[in-house]
Order: C-alpha cells, then sequence, then structure tokens
C-alpha cells in the first residue's frame, strides 16, 4: 500500500468511515494473526489477540484526529507486540510458548525435500533444535529480528518500520542474530 | 552447520510455519464482521461524512505503484489535478513535523507570490498569521504529553513566524494607507486587520502557554498591540478628515480598550518587575490620564496620540535598568550616538588615534530616555575625549 492511499484512509478512518477500516483490515488481518500465533500458546488467543489489535489501532486512529501517523505497519506491530506482552503478563508466564506443530512440520519438510531419506532425517533434527533455540536467543533484539525475517517473512524495509531502525541497522542486527545463533547452535551440538 | 545451511533451515521454518499458520477465509471474515460491529457499538455516532475530495482521492490513488499503463493524457492529466486537490487539502491541518506540512507552506507561498496587490498579499499574510497561531495552540496544548520537547521547541519556531507575518502586515497597512485613494477600501481594509488581530490573540491566550515560552507569547501580543494602535489611528484620521463616516461610539470604544490595554500593562508591570522606576509607571499613569480626558472632550486624534505616547513610554520602561547598565555605559557614548544609528553592533570613527568606541545596543538604554541626562552624559564624555 502506498504512503498516500495509507494516509487517505486514515483520514477517511479519522472522519469514522469503517469500510476504510476493513481495508486496513484485509491489508494486515493474516499478518497479524501470524505474528500473534507464532508468540501464543494457541489458535484461539491469537484469534482473540488478533481481534484486539484491531479494536486498539481503531481506537488509536479514531481518537487521535491531531496524531500524525507516519508509519502505520510499525504502529499495527507495536499495538500486536503489546497485546501479546499483556497477554503474557496477565497470565504471568515467564516463557513464551511457541504455537507450532513440530510433527507437522517435520512431515511438510519430509515430503518437500528432495534429498536422500538419511539427510531427511538429519535435516528434521536440526529443523526442531533450531526452533528451540530461536526460542532461547536472550538478545531480546537478535530474537525480534529473525523472528521478523523467516517467520513473519517480512523484508528489510518492513522490519525497519516495525522496530524503528534504519535498513542498513536491520542489515547489521540480523547479520550479528545470525552469528549469535550459529554460535548457540553449536555449543549445542 | 555453516551459516548458508542456517540460513536455509530458517527459510524452512518459516514457511512450514507459515503454511500451517493461516486464517481461513471464513475465520478472516467472521473476525473482520465482529470487530466492525465492536466499533460500531464503540462509537455509534462516528460516521461524521467523509469530505467528496477524499472519496475522489481515495478511488484514484492506487493500492501499489505497480500501475497498469495510463491509457491517455487527459486521464493523467486528472489524476494529477485532482491528486494536487486533495494533497493540499489533506495538509490544510498538517502541524510542523508533518510531511504535508511541507506541501501547506508551498501552497501558502505560492499564493502569496501570485498576490498582485499589497492588499492581496497582506490578505495572504493574515490568512498565514491566522494559520500559525492556530497551529501555535495546538502545538503548546500538546507540551505537557511531550517528552523530548520538540513541540516547544517548534511553538518558539511557529511564534517568530506568527510575528514576522505581524510585521508584514503592519507594512503593507502603512502602504496601502499611503498610496490607496479610496479611503473607504482602505478603512474597510484596516477592520479586516483589526478582525484578524483579535483571532490571533485569542488563539494565542486561550493556549496554555509555558514558562519558556511566555517571551514568545509577549513578542507576538506586542506586535499585535502595535498594529492594533497603527489601525485605530487610521481609523481616527479618515474619521476625522470627513472622508470616511465612521460611528464615533465605535472609535471611542476602541479607543477606550486601547486605553485599558495600556493601563493594565502598566499595572502588570509594577507587579512583574520590581526593578521598574516607580517614577516612570507614574508617568504611564498621567499619560494615560489625559488621553482619557482628550477622550472625553472628544478630541480623538490627541487622545490617540498620547496612548501611543504611553505605550511606547512603557514599552521603553519595559527593559530592566540591571541590562540598561550592562549595555549602556554612559562612558562610551559618542556625540551622535542615538537609537536609530546603533541597531546593531556599531563601530564608530576613532575619535582618538589610539581608541576605539564600540557601541553594542539591541534594547534602548534607560539613561537615553531622559534628554537632559543624555545630553549632561555626551558633554561628559566630550570633555573625556579632549583631555
Amino acid at each position: 500500500m502506498t504512503i498516500i492511499k495509507e494516509q487517505i484512509l486514515i483520514a477517511k478512518i479519522r472522519k469514522g468511515d469503517k469500510e476504510a477500516y476493513r481495508e486496513i483490515y484485509k491489508k494486515y488481518s493474516d499478518k497479524i494473526y501470524r505474528f500473534i500465533l507464532f508468540r501464543l500458546p494457541d489458535k484461539e488467543d491469537a484469534l482473540d489477540a488478533t481481534q484486539e489489535v484491531f479494536l486498539k489501532l481503531w481506537d488509536y486512529i479514531y481518537n487521535n484526529p491531531d496524531k500524525f501517523i507516519k508509519n502505520l505497519t510499525g504502529l499495527i506491530y507495536q499495538i500486536a507486540r503489546n497485546v501479546v506482552a499483556s497477554f503474557y503478563y496477565e497470565r504471568s508466564r515467564k516463557q513464551q510458548v511457541m504455537n507450532v506443530d513440530i510433527n507437522e512440520l517435520e512431515f511438510k519438510l519430509k515430503d518437500e525435500t528432495k534429498d536422500t531419506p538419511d539427510e531427511n532425517v538429519d535435516l528434521k533434527i536440526k529443523i526442531s533444535e533450531l526452533y528451540q533455540i530461536i526460542s532461547k536467543i536472550k538478545n531480546e533484539e537478535y530474537r525480534q529480528v529473525i523472528e521478523l525475517k523467516y517467520i513473519d517473512d517480512l523484508s528489510h524495509k518492513e522490519i525497519s518500520k516495525i522496530i524503528n531502525k534504519s535498513e542498513g541497522s536491520v542489515r547489521v542486527l540480523l547479520h550479528r542474530a545470525i552469528k549469535k545463533l550459529k554460535d548457540n547452535f553449536e555449543k549445542n551440538d | 552447520m555453516t551459516e548458508k545451511q542456517l540460513i536455509k533451515n530458517l527459510n524452512n521454518l518459516g514457511s512450514s510455519f507459515r503454511e500451517q499458520a493461516v486464517l481461513k477465509k471464513e475465520q478472516s471474515k467472521g473476525l473482520e464482521n465482529l470487530i466492525i460491529s465492536e466499533i460500531e457499538n464503540r462509537t455509534p455516532d462516528s460516521q461524521q461524512g467523509v469530505p467528496v475530495w477524499l472519496k475522489l482521492a481515495d478511488m484514484v490513488v492506487p493500492e501499489s505503484l505497480v500501475l497498469k499503463p495510463v491509457a491517455s493524457f487527459s486521464l493523467a492529466m486528472g489524476l494529477f489535478l485532482i491528486l494536487s486537490f486533495a494533497t493540499i487539502n489533506a495538509s490544510a491541518d498538517a502541524l510542523p513535523g508533518n510531511p504535508l506540512y511541507n506541501i501547506k507552506i508551498g501552497a501558502e507561498k505560492a499564493r502569496y507570490v501570485m498576490a498582485f496587490s499589497d492588499e492581496q498579499r497582506a490578505k495572504m499574510s493574515m490568512e498565514i498569521a491566522k494559520m500559525r497561531a492556530k497551529e501555535f495552540r495546538t502545538l503548546i496544548n500538546r507540551i505537557d504529553s511531550d517528552q523530548t520537547n520538540s513541540n516547544q521547541l517548534t511553538a518558539q519556531q511557529v511564534s517568530v513566524q506568527i510575528k514576522s507575518e505581524l510585521v508584514n502586515i503592519k507594512d503593507k497597512l502603512v502602504k496601502i494607507k499611503d498610496n490607496q485613494e479610496d479611503a473607504k477600501k482602505t478603512v474597510a481594509f484596516a477592520k479586516e486587520v483589526d478582525q484578524t488581530l483579535n483571532d490571533i490573540e485569542q488563539e494565542i491566550e486561550q493556549g496554555e502557554s509555558t514558562l519558556e515560552l511566555e517571551n514568545n507569547v509577549k513578542d507576538v501580543l506586542a506586535e499585535a498591540d502595535d498594529i492594533s494602535w497603527v489601525v485605530l489611528a487610521l481609523l481616527v484620521e479618515k474619521h476625522e478628515s470627513g472622508e470616511v463616516d465612521l460611528s464615533a461610539d465605535d472609535l471611542d470604544l476602541k479607543l477606550e480598550q486601547e486605553i485599558d490595554k495600556v493601563s493594565t500593562g502598566a499595572e502588570e508591570m509594577a507587579l512583574e518587575n520590581k526593578e521598574i522606576d516607580e517614577q516612570e509607571l507614574l508617568q504611564v499613569k498621567e499619560t494615560v490620564a489625559e488621553a482619557e480626558e482628550l477622550l472625553e472632550q472628544e478630541i480623538l486624534s490627541e487622545a490617540v496620540a498620547k496612548v501611543k505616547e504611553a505605550k511606547d513610554f512603557l514599552k521603553e520602561a519595559a527593559v530592566p535598568v540591571s541590562q540598561n547598565e550592562q549595555v549602556g555605559d554612559p562612558e562610551e557614548v559618542v556625540e551622535g550616538a542615538t537609537e536609530e544609528a546603533d541597531k546593531e553592533e556599531v563601530i564608530l570613527p576613532k575619535a582618538t588615534p589610539t581608541k576605539e568606541i564600540i557601541i553594542k545596543e539591541d534594547k534602548p538604554e534607560e539613561w537615553l530616555l531622559d534628554s537632559e541626562r543624555q545630553e549632561e552624559r555626551v558633554q561628559e564624555f566630550e570633555v573625556e575625549i579632549v583631555n
């Protein structure tokens, strides 16, 4: 969505136009649901949280007519992050539990790979290890960029908007995060 | 595991997750309807009506930059015009810091340049000054919630712009007064200026200003006050010359307001600034009393002149004594050093082969107000130079 289009939709929403809000919902709902699902324990919670994100976004845009929203993508992801954080805060859960069905994941990898069965088994093991290792990265920024890049499949530009850093900084951060992840992986071996 | 292999695995992990984490169509639609109905419950009166230009702009602005080839030149031109119109309209409420603000300023400048007469330009300046005053009010009302202090700095810049536009309006008003042959038009224009000043003063005074912005607010209001007097003098002049028949009651009322302003200013100054000489304040009060007397006798032009005298005196008295002492060392004044001569730092010709005299002056010195004292000190200094 172009910046002008986004600003026009925001202006319409501020006039109470719900159809304009539907457009914003359609553009972001899948991405936000995925973002939340990866960070919450189950699909029901993820659906509730997605609804909460979009209601909070409406409230923010509609109730702050003088505030200039320069970066809508960043704003939505910020709200989503806050919703996830408050979910864990409310439930007093210290560790995030990722919602990926490992068995199904392995099954799909087995189907897709063209390598030999032995190599395939190795890969399955490594993927599940990797999955655990990502969740254990202590540096919040590193974990965030890895998740945004590889799990949420966002471009450097989109990530830069979300974490409020330049594209160059995102590249550097991602490079360091991969290096750290590789070290952790090797230590795990 | 190599870095390349690690990235490949990360991509595999991500794509597998994304395949699982899909919001089904019916799920998505259900969630969408749930959200919209919740919004309707929360804000039942929210539909204020979307302006036509916004609807038009929404229709023509593409979702993404990957456009189908535009069929004809006219369509492209139409698109351009609607977009320009929409963007300029959208920028109308933009504040400094918003990218649309530059468009707003650009549009204002373009309109100012395209104005063909002093009157048109003055009207543009009035519009701009009113707009800046509105922005100023919005910015200062946001200062409390602003941790970066940026709103305060921007508000300061905006106040400087308001003052500059007011100076512009004053220049144009004087020009029009001197050049406009049609007295009725001049008077109508002066009244318009007066109304603008009232609007600006209201905007500025309604905002919750901070201590840091106090001087900026004072500067703007002082400039508005100056113009207000110019308007009054012009109206009285045209009324007394018989060129335009104005209501004497209206003029009396305006003059009374001006007198009130000076009286209130003097009282406030007495409360705020203990360094002000009591005698000076007494003199202001005496001049105000004279103006009131002249007003009672319906000698309006002289009453206006007295108001001006009191205002000027008040303005000069407002410069703290300590500041005067700092900049106005009487030892350094040479003959002919008047206020007009020393607007900025002035290096005077050397009075003696070894002595260069520098006078720094940005505010009128207190002792310069008293002409007798001034002469005495100049004479003292001349004696010193000769010696």
